[in-house]
Order: structure tokens, then C-alpha cells, then sequence
């Protein structure tokens, strides 16, 4: 059993890369990991995609992306877990090495959504929901996501302002991270001024669907720099349709994860808010308050930057951009700045334990890790 | 021949399901799932195919969907619900269609299955129809 | 032994829209229009209605109200002439659509309006000769006429479907008597958007020759007068034109008016005079007889003798009346119309 380091990370701030395919923007920031790993030794790339073969027709992503960086003999392969796919990916290269499969792995989220008119989004998109049964009618992600807020808002007795508060606050962070793709501050007012995704979501309540790429080199040697393990993977599934849930608000995998929190006792989150809903829900699923009460805690800056439970410092999904199959890579190379107290999260605190969790789909799975600084 | 987008087999193998609501059922312990499944969460592999369209139906949730996908453009905005058939304890997702006041429906009324067209491929592709459903009476609707 | 219907069930689509309406848009005097068709208002399609689907539903009215089940049908005769395919019948759809068993003759017909009704003669053929014991006949148009044309004002979108049987039998069919030549009144040529049409000579060479001489044969054939009916339906493309062959044939106004429903409805091309005979079926008492006029320009006319039996009552309740579904109703503006009824021209 060997130890599982981060070696070094890199981010590309998500947005409409117009000039970029699939290739160039994963080969860049695997690049920019490798040259600050220095040296491109590696045992395996893994590629985590949610979309390759839809935008760009590419079977094979993986050794496409090897091949533009003439990593002509690394063994690699594709992981794909729609949105959840980082975080997954992560996993299965956390395995390699724990087992002594591997030493050192880069591990890519990429995806190239941007390319697309908005309604071929939207459809692209339902990919996300049962395509058989449910995108054959016109489903989509937010149609999920507007059930779910409804029946919180009804259960709680909240109204939407309440749950896009969760935005106004992201926004607050996000608008001091330059790796942001959103960085202007949003009202409330702004938010409901924005037109209506499905009843009640609004538009700037969601997290934008762009393009983006981010590596994290994994290794069994800790970086001349930092120490940042990765100490815990978890991957939990909740493989039925929302229709044979009990209760639509709650996330039935974090719930599942509750003693990872209580064992590993993680200071510093970074959750996936691809609708403020599941932001909400990440929170009070995974225990860190009771369920129904994570929305006024957030709004009333409970989890900001340098409070004991810091949540989402970086902006979240909401100001990094909805990325695919890359979100939770983001949402880890974020974590791991804020562990290091690196630019610009020199003020979220002194945290040595945090955790990441990523959401396929409607809570049919989460990827949930813990990384820890070692001094 | 032109590149008509929806393969017919896809569509085809799903006749059962999309025009007559078709559900399996568990004959050891009589659980009901829509979407169908080969496997009974009991453990069984026996499952027979039963049809949801008798029954009573109940409107339990709903949203309105403006962003629709590329093949709803010319329908939206659509109306996404979850229907309850009372009778068989089982849930779908499904469009309500015959609304066109949305501020007058409201949970909790009771709908009725529809055969309607989901979508057409174009001019040349086929015509997919499916189940749909509506409010059973139009009071404010 | 008997022959005839054992189950009727119909569709209209909940969407109207005024005849005033659509005299708005096209600079019509609206009271004009009215005195000339006699009609207020017509049904309106949704956008993910079309013959297809009004079929489905009709059928599985009379399926249930005939109480039989799905797989006891022989065949599914479907008469329509607004096919959304071109080529690929309305019945195959209906086969998976209702459950029918994969042994069952299926096939579609046109002949103007008149189609549905000449699958009502082959259904009754085919049941009393012995091969088949239930026909599902269908009736089923969502037929569109030119904008701001005659036809816009009536053309509609309905469906009425009949399980013609050798048992349970409540409205028997004695007698029919067909009438048809080549009298091109009003046609549609392959790929044209809208049919055409004669104006005048849809009238007496057309629409009421084919009518009369039908309705006279059968009576002539039968022995029988218009005393003899309680109901006489006829053909419904507006109001005026089935109320003056009636008054033609000699049949006071009160046996045409139960059978009248385009002036709420529309036509309904194939399911018009059929739309009529559910509207009678839905009230008429045991004994009462009907005589039933189709018409399909091109042209032809089939004329039916109906007798209603006892076994009516027990029919009736199982399904919505079509006066119950004339209740239901949303009115829809011109604009729409034109989205629902897909005159807005699109890329693709």
C-alpha cells in the first residue's frame, strides 16, 4: 500500500474556447502539470469527459490527448461518469497507486460544451437524465433540479430568493478568484430580473455550461513544494429514477458518506452547486448542519472564507462554470490552493482536511475524497 | 439517403413503453417499475410487463421548462410533471400538455394519460408519439 | 343474427377558435360568415395533436364502451385524409397503440371524407359473412384549408371510432345503398399544402346529387320513408348544407338537429357525419331508426339505415359524451391557431 500524493495541479479558467478543441485544452493543462512535476514520466493518463464523444465525435479521447503531447507510450483511458466523472477519475487513479499498480498519474477533466447553440446544450445536456424515458420527453437537469427546489421550498417553507441566495454568495467568493470564469457580484434582484430555466431556477441561478480543463498529477512521491494526500475515496450510487424516491430533498449518496465526515473530521469543503439546490442539499446531506436550515447558514456567512467550516471559497461550480465531466477536477485542484492558503485563498483559515464530493446526474452517484496537508 | 437523426430501432423497441405506458412487475413480490427493469430490487427475475394506463392518476409536482432542448424548440415552454397512478403506487416523470393558462394548474389534480406526438424528426425522419398527459377537467385551466 | 355497432367512442381536441376570429384576421365581416356556414366555432389541434393521435384516443373509447378487450379485434380499418405519412397507415399505429393482437388486418383508405364510411360497409361485409367477429372502424381527420380561405373557416380536427360486431350488437346496420361518379367538387393534388375546390359546383352537382340519390336509393330499397327515421345525419361540411338535403329529402328540422354538431365543432371531414351519429347514439332510445348520409367529394355518398336496440342503455356512461367533451373547451387566438395548426412555415 503506498501513499497517494497530489504532485502538482493546473487549471484553465473555463469559458467559450472557440479555438481550442478537445485535445488542445487537455493537452494544455496536462503540459502545464507535467512541466511542474518536471519531468513527464508517467504511468497512466486518465482522461475524466463527459461529453467528447457528442462535441467532437472522438472515440478514443484519451489517446488523442496523449498523442498531441507525445506521451506516445502512456497507457491511459477515458472515464466517463457524466458530471461526476473528476472525481471518479481521481478515484480510480487513487486506486492504481494505493495497490502499487502505478506511481504516478495524470488525471484530466476536460469537456467542450461551449461549442454549441444553447438549445443543443439543453439537449446535450438531458444526456444527463434517462434518455429513454425521460430526455425523450424534453427532460433536462434543471427539470430535476426545479423539482427538487419546489418541494424544498414547499417543505421548509422557503421561497426561491432563499435558495438563490446560495449564488449571491458564491459570487461573493468567486469574485475574488481569477481561476473563475464568473467574477461579477450578483444581487438577488439581479438573479430574478434573469429569465426563467424551468420554474422556479433562474438563469443566473445555475451554473453556466462552458468549456474547461484541469490535471492533477497524482503520485506516490509528494511534491519538493507541498504535502497534500489524498487520504479517502469514496464512491456512492443511488441507481433509480427521482420518480422511486422517497424524499426529494435529500441526497440519499452524501447521506451515505456522513461517517467519512464524522472519521476524517474535514474543515474545508468544496461541493457541487451545479444548481444552488444541490449546493444546499450537498451541505445538509453530508451533516454539516440539519437538513432544512443550510440555506439560511449560507446566506448568513456561516461557511465563509475563515469561519471553522469554510464551504466553497472558490465560488463554487457557479462562478467556475459547469464544466461536464471536468467540474469535480476544479472543485479538487480549489481545494488543494485553499489547503495550501495559496492566491487567492490566503484567508479561508488554517485548514489540513478537506473534501471534495462531486454529483453525477441527479444524486445517481457521488464521488466523495479527502485530501490532507501534511506539514 | 439523407441523415434522418433518430435511429428507428430506438424508437421502435420502445413502442410498448412509450405508447402504452408499459411497466414491469414483479410476480414474486408484486413491486412495480416504470422504467421497466429485468431484476427485482427482491431479487426475482421473474417480471411481467403490465400497462399503467388504467388507473387513477394524481399530479404531484411540476415544473415549467423553458430551456428546452433543440428538439422542443417550437414546443416550449413544456410542462414537466411527476403523475402518481393511486392504483399501482407507481410515479413517472411525464409533459402535461392542453394547459394553456399555466397560473391556474396546480398539484394534487387529478390528470389523465393522452397518445400524443413527442416530436417529429425533421421532414423526412419519423413522427415519435408517446404518452402524455392533462388535467382531467380544464376548471381554470 | 345481427350486425352493426357495438361500441362508439369519438375525440375532439379541448383548443377552439371563433369563425369571428378568423374574420379578424382576414378583413371578413364576421356576421357575414356566420349566415354563411352556420358555424360559431371549430375545434383546433394542439401543436402535438394530429389524426394519429385522435385516433388512438377515439378508439379506445369504443373499445372500452363496446367492453371488449383490445386483442378480441379482427381488424382496423381507419378512414382519413390528412395522413401525417404519406406512406405508413394510421392502423399500424393503432395496433401497438391500443393493444391489438399482431393477427389483425390493418389499412387505410381515402376517399375524401366518405373513407371512413366505406370501411363501415367492408367492416359489416366482413362480420356478417363470418370471417371476422369485431372491426375497429376509425374515422380521423385534422384537415387544414388555404388561410383566410372558405376552408379555413371549417375545416377541423376530430376522430369517431365504431366496433362494428356480430355481438352485443346495439345499433344494427339493415341496409346500405352507395352512390359515387367522378365529380371532381374539390381535390388536393399530391405535395399541395391545401385542397381546392369548385365553390358553386360543390353544391348541386356535387354534394347534394350524390346525398339525395343515396338517401333515395336507400329508402327506395328499403321500402321505407322519412317517417320511418327517427334521425336523419347527413354529411356536415357547414350547417346549411345538411339542413336543405334533409328539407330535399322531406325530413322535418327536428330529426336533422340532434345529428347537427359542426356549428361547435367544425368539419371534421372524415369523422363530420360521424361525429353526428355519436351525438345520436349518445341519446337515442331502443327502436329508434337513423339514416346516416356520408358524402366524400370527388365524389360519393354512402347512405345508412341504423336501428337502435335495447342494448344502448347499458352502453352508455362507460366513456365521456361527446357533448361532455364539447364542454371542455380553451379558445385560442389566430396566432395560435397558426402554431398549433403548423401554418408557420419552418426551416426544417
Amino acid at each position: 500500500m503506498q501513499k497517494v500524493y497530489v504532485k502538482s495541479i493546473s487549471v484553465i479558467t473555463a469559458g467559450r474556447h472557440y479555438d481550442k478543441g478537445l485535445r488542445e485544452l487537455a493537452g494544455r493543462v496536462l503540459i502545464d502539470a507535467l512541466e511542474k512535476c518536471g519531468d513527464y514520466d508517467l504511468d497512466y493518463v486518465i482522461l475524466a469527459s463527459a461529453f467528447s464523444e457528442v462535441v467532437e465525435e472522438q472515440l478514443l479521447s484519451s489517446s488523442y490527448v496523449c498523442e498531441y503531447v507525445s506521451l506516445e507510450h502512456v497507457p491511459n483511458i477515458r472515464i466517463e461518469l457524466g458530471d461526476a466523472s473528476s472525481c471518479a477519475a481521481i478515484g480510480y487513479a487513487y486506486q492504481l497507486i494505493k495497490s502499487g499498480h502505478a506511481n504516478k498519474i495524470a488525471v484530466v477533466g476536460v469537456d467542450k460544451i461551449a461549442d454549441f447553440i444553447s438549445v443543443k446544450i439543453s439537449k446535450v445536456l438531458s444526456h444527463l437524465c434517462d434518455s429513454t424515458y425521460e430526455s425523450y420527453y424534453g427532460v433536462t437537469p434543471a427539470v430535476h433540479a426545479a423539482l427538487m427546489t419546489k418541494r424544498y421550498m414547499e417543505k421548509y417553507g422557503c421561497s426561491y430568493e432563499d435558495i438563490a441566495m446560495w449564488s449571491v454568495k458564491m459570487h461573493e467568493h468567486g469574485s475574488k478568484n481569477p481561476y473563475a470564469a464568473m467574477r461579477r457580484k450578483l444581487s438577488i434582484r439581479d438573479i430574478m430580473n434573469s429569465e426563467v430555466v424551468s420554474d422556479p431556477i433562474r438563469l443566473f441561478d445555475t451554473a453556466l455550461p462552458l468549456d474547461g480543463a484541469s490535471c492533477i498529477v497524482l503520485s506516490s512521491e509528494p511534491s519538493k513544494e507541498f504535502k497534500i494526500s489524498i487520504e479517502y475515496f469514496r464512491t456512492v450510487s443511488y441507481n433509480t429514477p427521482i420518480t422511486m424516491r422517497e424524499d426529494l430533498t435529500r441526497l440519499y449518496t452524501l447521506e451515505k458518506c456522513r461517517d467519512v465526515v464524522s472519521k476524517f473530521s474535514p474543515t474545508i469543503f468544496e461541493v457541487c452547486d451545479k444548481f444552488s439546490i444541490f449546493g444546499i442539499l450537498s451541505i445538509e446531506s453530508l451533516g454539516l448542519c440539519e437538513y432544512g436550515k443550510a440555506f439560511k447558514l449560507v446566506a448568513d456567512g456561516r461557511f465563509d472564507p475563515g469561519s471553522d467550516i469554510v464551504v466553497n471559497a472558490s465560488g463554487g461550480l457557479k462562478c467556475l462554470g459547469y464544466t461536464g465531466g471536468a467540474c469535480g477536477m476544479y472543485l479538487t485542484a480549489m481545494l488543494v490552493m485553499e489547503l495550501l492558503q495559496l492566491e487567492p485563498f490566503k484567508d479561508v483559515g488554517d485548514h489540513d482536511v478537506g473534501l471534495v464530493c462531486d454529483i453525477g446526474g441527479s444524486d445517481r452517484v457521488s464521488n466523495v475524497l479527502i485530501l490532507r496537508r501534511e506539514s | 439517403m439523407p441523415d434522418y437523426s433518430i435511429p428507428v430501432p430506438r424508437y421502435w423497441r420502445r413502442i410498448g413503453e412509450y405508447y402504452r405506458l408499459e411497466a414491469s412487475r414483479c410476480l414474486k413480490c408484486g413491486k412495480v417499475y416504470y422504467p421497466p427493469r429485468a431484476r427485482c430490487s427482491c431479487g426475482s427475475t421473474s417480471l411481467e410487463k403490465i400497462s399503467l394506463l388504467d388507473g387513477n392518476f394524481i399530479l404531484r409536482e411540476f415544473t415549467v421548462l423553458h430551456s428546452v432542448p433543440v428538439d422542443f424548440e417550437k414546443q416550449k415552454p413544456i410542462i414537466h410533471g411527476i403523475v402518481e397512478n393511486v392504483n399501482m403506487n407507481i410515479r413517472l416523470i411525464t409533459q402535461i400538455s392542453d394547459v394553456l393558462d399555466i397560473s391556474k394548474l396546480h398539484k394534487d389534480i387529478p390528470v389523465e394519460p393522452i397518445f400524443r406526438v413527442v416530436k417529429r424528426d425533421g421532414n423526412i425522419g419519423i413522427i415519435c408519439y408517446g404518452t402524455k398527459f392533462r388535467p382531467k377537467s380544464i376548471e381554470g385551466v | 343474427m345481427s350486425f352493426g355497432i357495438s361500441g362508439w367512442g369519438c375525440y375532439i381536441p379541448r383548443y377552439r377558435i371563433t369563425t369571428r376570429e378568423i374574420a379578424r384576421v382576414w378583413g371578413d365581416d364576421p356576421l357575414r360568415i356566420r349566415d354563411l356556414y352556420l358555424i360559431e366555432e371549430k375545434t383546433v389541434e394542439n401543436y402535438d395533436e394530429d389524426a394519429v393521435t385522435m385516433a388512438v384516443e377515439a378508439s379506445r373509447r369504443a373499445i372500452v364502451r363496446a367492453g371488449i378487450s383490445p386483442k378480441d379485434i379482427d381488424a382496423i380499418l381507419v378512414g382519413t385524409e390528412s395522413k401525417p405519412y404519406a406512406v405508413k397507415p394510421i392502423a399500424s399505429i393503432l395496433i401497438d397503440a391500443l393493444g391489438a393482437r399482431y393477427n389483425v388486418q390493418a389499412v387505410d383508405s381515402e376517399f375524401a371524407c366518405k373513407a371512413a364510411s366505406d370501411m363501415m360497409i367492408l367492416a359489416y361485409l366482413s362480420v356478417r359473412e363470418g370471417k371476422y367477429s369485431n372491426v375497429l372502424v376509425v374515422a380521423t381527420d385534422a384537415s387544414q384549408g388555404e388561410p383566410g380561405e372558405h376552408l379555413d373557416y371549417s375545416a377541423s380536427a376530430g376522430a369517431a371510432a365504431f366496433i362494428i360486431s356480430r355481438n352485443d350488437v346495439c345499433a344494427v346496420i339493415e341496409d346500405f345503398y352507395s352512390y359515387c361518379s367522378d365529380t371532381p367538387d374539390f381535390w388536393r393534388r399530391d405535395g399541395c399544402l391545401f385542397p381546392v375546390h369548385g365553390e358553386g359546383f360543390t353544391g348541386e352537382p356535387a354534394y347534394f346529387r350524390h346525398i339525395i340519390s343515396a338517401a333515395r336509393g336507400l329508402m327506395e330499397k328499403m321500402g321505407l320513408k322519412p317517417s320511418d327515421f327517427d334521425y336523419v345525419i347527413i354529411h356536415q361540411p357547414n350547417a346549411r348544407f345538411p339542413v336543405r338535403a334533409a328539407s330535399i329529402l322531406g325530413f322535418p328540422i327536428e330529426k336533422v338537429k340532434p345529428g347537427l354538431v359542426v356549428d361547435r365543432i367544425g368539419n371534421t371531414y372524415n369523422a363530420s357525419a360521424l361525429l353526428g351519429l355519436v351525438n345520436v347514439l349518445d341519446i337515442a332510445k331502443p327502436g329508434s331508426r337513423i339514416l346516416l348520409v356520408t358524402y366524400g367529394s370527388g365524389a360519393g355518398s354512402n347512405a345508412f339505415s341504423i336501428y337502435v336496440t335495447d342494448k344502448i342503455e347499458e352502453r352508455r356512461g362507460r366513456v365521456e359524451t361527446l357533448q361532455e367533451m364539447l364542454k371542455m373547451k380553451i379558445y385560442v387566438d389566430y396566432s395560435l391557431y397558426s402554431r398549433f395548426r403548423k401554418l408557420i412555415k419552418m426551416l426544417q
